[in-house]
Formats: C-alpha cells, structure tokens, sequence
C-alpha cells in the first residue's frame, strides 16, 4: 500500500513537471541565448525519475502481491512465479500505459542529451510537442486508468494473470513493442518542430533518421516476438493470421520501412522532404489508432484489456486533437523548398520513390481490412471478419 | 529492392542492366520452376512471387561480394527481406496438416506413417496442472518422432492452456499440439510439417541487426 501511494504521488509530481517545463521551454523560445535552459534537463530528469519511480512501485507491488492494489489484485496471484509477477506489471491495460509513459520521458530525455548540436529552437519545439503527448499521457493515465486504485476491505488472494500470458516470451514483447510504438512520438515531435522551425533538410534528415531506425528495430523485433508467440502458444500453428491485432503493429511498421527509405533521399539527395513529413505523422498516428482500436475495446483479442468506452473516448478525443494539431501544422506552416535538380527516372531516388508507393498501398490494404468491418458494423450493424483471404488477395495484386 | 541499391543517386547509365543480372533472373526462373513441379499447382501469384523472392535472395547475396555501394547494414536487412519473402512462399507452398481425435493408446494412419498416441503424464506444477500426452510418429522412412504436447490446467483463473511441442530443424518444423475435447476420452490433435519455419525467425531477425549496425558504421 505503501508503494502505490509513493507510486501514485510520484505519477502527480511527474505531472507538476511536465507542466513546468512546458512553462520554462515556451520561455525559453524567447531568450536569445544560443544553449537551451540548463532548467529543462533538470526538469527533464525529474520527470523522467519520477515516472520511474512509479513504475518502480508498481513493480515492487506486484512482486508483494499487494492486493490492495486494484490492478495487482486482477491480474496477479501469490502462486503465479517471480518472472510472471513482475511481466504481469505491464500486462494489463494500467500498467502497460505507465510503461508507455515512461518511455515517453525516456525518449524526450535522450533526445535532449544527443540533440545538443542541433539549432536550439527546435529542441525546444521538439521538446514542447513532446511534453503536449506525455501530458496527454499523464492524464489519460491518472483520470481513466490510474494503476494505484486502492481496494478496501484488502482481499486476500488475487485473480491471477491471463494464463496465455505466462510465457517469457510475451512477458518481453509488450515493452519492446511499445519501445517501437512509442519511440515514434519523439519522430513525430521532431517532425512537427523541424516544419515550425523551416528545418526541413540533410541535417536534420541525419538526426531523425537514428530515431526512424530506433523505432523500426523495436518494432521489428517486437513483431518477430509476438509472432513466435503466437506460433506456439495459440495452438494453430501460423505465425500470422491477419488478425486485427497484428495488422495494428503491421501498419506502423510499413509506415516506419517507408520512412527509412525517404530520409535516406531526403539526407543524400535533399528530395522527398513531403514524403518525409507525411509519413513521421502517419507512424504516430497508426500507433495511436492501434491504441484506440486495442483499448477502446472495439477489437477483441489477447490484448483487449478492457472494454471500458470512457477510455475510449479519451484516446480519441486525444487522438483527434494530435492529427488536428500535427496536419494544421503541416498545411499551414510547412513551406517546400524548391530544389533546383533534375530527377531521373533511372536513379536511386526514384526507386526509394517506387518502394514508397508499394507500401504505401500494402498499407492501405491492411488499413482497409482492419477498419472496414469495424465501420461497416457502426453504420449497418452488420459484423463481417476480413481475414486472409482479402489480405492476401488485394496485398500481392503485383 | 533488387535493383534499386545498385543504382546510383541523380542518374544512371542503363547500361547496368548488364547479362549478369539478366542470367541472374533466368536461373532464379529456371529454380522456381524446379520447385514448382515439386509442389502441388499453385497460382499465378505464388510463382510470380517464388521467382522474385529467388531472384532477390540471389541479388542481395550476390552484393555482399561485389558491390561495395550498398552499406553493410543495408545488404543484412535486403538479405533478410529476401529471405524472409522466400521462406514464408516456401512455407505456403509445402506446409501440410492433419488434424484427428484420438485417445489414449490409439494409432492414427497416415498416409505414409502413423500417429500413436502412447500415454499421458500429469504433474504438478507451482501454479497449474500439467498433462503431458506422449506420442510416437512414424513417418515413410520409418524414422521415429517422440512428441511431448502439453495442456496446462490453471486453477486461478480457470483457463486450460495448450503447449505444442516443436521439432526445430534447418529444413522443416514439426509441430504437434493436443486439446482437449469435452466430454469424452478423445484429444484434438493437429500435427504439422512446416517447412522454413526457422528461416522466417532468422530473416526477421537480420533484418533487424541490419537496423542495428547501422549505428555501427563508420562515419
């Protein structure tokens, strides 16, 4: 009961400083000083010590079995082995978020240490963008989903954890995923920031391409993980079925292999900077649909944690205002340069250009699989399952 | 993905199509078509992609030796790609599945071999019940397989699990996996061959080291 007091505490004053640095990054936009304010850093590492703390707590409760914890007491149990107690801590829906959230702080702080050549300005947006996410976070977290939810009287043994989730396997996939998911935010932040601050060029191409791979390489391995998951544990023996679930991390990963290919253009040859932009904001985005479709309780599956439609309303309204922001911020501040160069159709550029198109439209097949039934279903209650047929069908047209 | 790494920035000469290449996709042809007669008639869309995830495997092993344009990290994550494409259309293509009630001590035919299920085994586990069924498969060439599948019953919450057993090779994975079926003494099993299963894994997984060296390169 202890931790999830210090926990919870931790999770406001993470919070506090959030807001804090938000206040001293718009300040700080107006000074003419070439280095940022050395207050961000600190205000960044305490963020970022707080939300760990949090996380820490969580975990130390879940390996107490504190069932005063409303959380440890659904998805724990005394019996349920060490390993299964602390993987059980982000798998559910509560504590997968907090996870989230700490990545969130990680990513910005990391950013912040390896950015520090880059033009000041753009730090600070880039960080100012990213603290608008993590507090959106932050209150998605303690207004719908707050991992310290106290229970009284204190039961006495818990319900235990979905037992398909007891694999060492999956207990290392949700946080690699999320690395992959998350890690977007800051290709996301950067992107809106570097079209504020007109630094759409090689440069900056160079920085963000470091967190493109960062992100893809969790996502990939985070893919890979769910799959061997699947193949041996679901009893059917495929390693992937098309389900709604999987095409959600599929998508973003499409989006992200895309992404790798225009910023190399973008770095060597300064070409496809529109490419570029569209796709940072579309890898966000589909990690934050999949987010909303998984959590909303629209899809049901494995990692369906909760059928809760308040939460859902939260994420799209959130979900709503980051594409609203990002695509205003696009059309109305994002000026192309006109580059004064020839494009060949037999170059390397116009091949990454092709490879574009190719899974730009596997995208959209997947993305047309995954929601159609789900709109189909709103507007004619109709329920219909899009499965491997129409996938496989529509995706190797070629 | 084939050609694309080769070809240089701004503009190139056409003249890089040159006979290796062309021969190069003749052979991967002509080792499509050796699988294809291997296996059971398949669609325009699997040779298409057979022959191309060949030709790609072909052109990205080949970069390693002779071109010294692409990045390592970019010839290990194409490389991956290409392999990844052709072990999913080989496991497509020759992957097969039997799926049978059968009890204890009972033998299922096959069409070159057969499936005896010889007993099972229950153990008790920190949080779960464990039944372990045994079961002995004798395939054409009369080599013998022992499969342990497990079925693990959880008391909190009250959820009956089920964990196949796999027999991992370079070439193929067997894959056996029993359920149980309510109300009587019968077990669902489904056994399966599954070609390339392992590459899927590999490819996937150099892909992403492909990802990774790049953070190792010189700058």
């Amino acid at each position: 009961m202890l931790f999830s007091q210090i926990g919870y505490y931790s999770l406001i004053f993470g919070l506090i400083f959030s807001v804090i640095l938000i206040s001293i990054a718009y300040k700080d936009l107006f000074t003419v000083k070439n280095s940022i304010n050395s207050n961000i850093f600190i205000f960044t590492s305490l963020q970022l010590i707080f939300v760990f703390l949090s996380f820490i707590c969580l975990i130390i409760s879940f390996i107490n079995s504190d069932f005063s914890n409303e959380i440890v007491y659904n998805n724990s149990h005394t019996t349920k082995p060490l390993f299964y107690k602390i993987s059980g801590t982000w798998g559910n829906h509560e504590g997968s978020l907090l996870l989230c959230l700490l990545i969130l702080v990680l990513f910005i702080f990391i950013f912040l240490i390896t950015s520090k050549k880059q033009p000041k300005k753009y730090q600070i947006f880039t960080l100012l963008f990213q603290e608008i996410i993590i507090v959106g976070f932050f209150l998605f977290i303690l207004l719908t989903s707050n991992p310290f939810n106290h229970l009284f009287p204190v039961p006495k043994q818990g319900l235990g954890l979905n037992p398909i989730l007891q694999d060492p396997i999956l207990a290392v996939h949700p946080p690699i995923l999320y690395l992959g998911y998350i890690g977007s935010s800051i290709i996301l932040s950067a992107s809106i920031s570097a079209i504020i601050q007109n630094y759409v060029n090689s440069q900056w191409a160079k920085n963000l391409k470091n967190w493109v791979i960062i992100s893809w390489i969790f996502l990939t391995i985070g893919i890979i993980l769910g799959s061997i998951w699947a193949y041996y544990e679901l009893g059917w023996g495929g390693f992937w079925f098309w389900d709604p679930v999987e095409n959600i991390s599929l998508m973003p990963w499409l989006c992200l292999t895309a992404l790798i290919h225009s910023v190399i253009v973008l770095e060597k040859r300064s070409l496809l900077a529109t490419w570029t932009l569209v796709l940072s904001i579309s890898s966000f985005t589909l990690s934050m649909c999949g987010t909303f479709l998984v959590r909303s309780g629209i899809l049901n599956s494995v990692h369906t944690f909760a059928n809760d439609p308040k939460r859902g309303v939260f994420i799209l309204i959130f979900l709503f205002l980051l594409i609203l922001i990002s695509l205003f911020i696009f059309f109305f501040f994002y000026k192309e340069k006109k580059i004064d160069q020839k494009n060949f159709l037999f170059s390397k550029e116009t091949s990454i250009l092709i490879n574009n198109w190719f899974m730009m439209y596997f995208l959209s097949v997947v993305l047309i699989g995954t929601v159609y039934p789900i709109f189909l279903e709103v507007i004619t209650s109709e329920k219909i399952s899009v499965g491997p047929p129409f996938i496989t069908n529509y995706l190797f047209l070629f | 993905m084939s050609i694309g790494p080769n070809i240089k920035w701004i503009r190139h000469n056409f003249k890089f199509i040159n006979l290796r290449l062309i021969l190069l996709f003749f052979f991967s042809i002509f080792i499509s078509y050796l699988i294809l007669i291997k296996s059971e008639p398949n669609t325009l869309f699997v040779t298409i992609l057979l022959v191309f995830s060949i030709y790609l495997l072909f052109i990205t092993i080949r970069d390693f030796f002779v071109s010294n344009q692409i990045n390592f990290s970019q010839k290990i994550s194409h490389f991956g790609f290409g392999l990844l494409t052709l072990s999913i259309v080989l496991n497509g293509m020759f992957s097969n599945e039997i799926i049978t009630n059968i009890k204890v001590g009972e033998k299922y035919k096959l069409k070159n071999g057969s499936i005896f299920f010889e007993n099972i085994k229950s153990h008790e586990r920190k949080n779960y019940i464990s039944i372990i069924g045994n079961f002995r498969i004798k395939e054409n060439n009369n080599k013998e397989i022992f499969f342990n599948p497990e079925l693990r019953i959880f008391n909190q919450p009250n959820i009956v699990t089920s964990e196949a057993d796999i027999k991992t090779n370079l070439v193929s994975d067997k894959f056996l996996v029993m359920n149980l079926v309510k109300g009587n003494d019968y077990y669902n099993i489904r056994y399966q061959t599954k070609p390339f299963m392992i590459w899927i894994w590999i490819s996937s997984i150099l892909m992403a080291i492909g990802g990774l060296t790049n953070f190792f390169k010189k700058k």
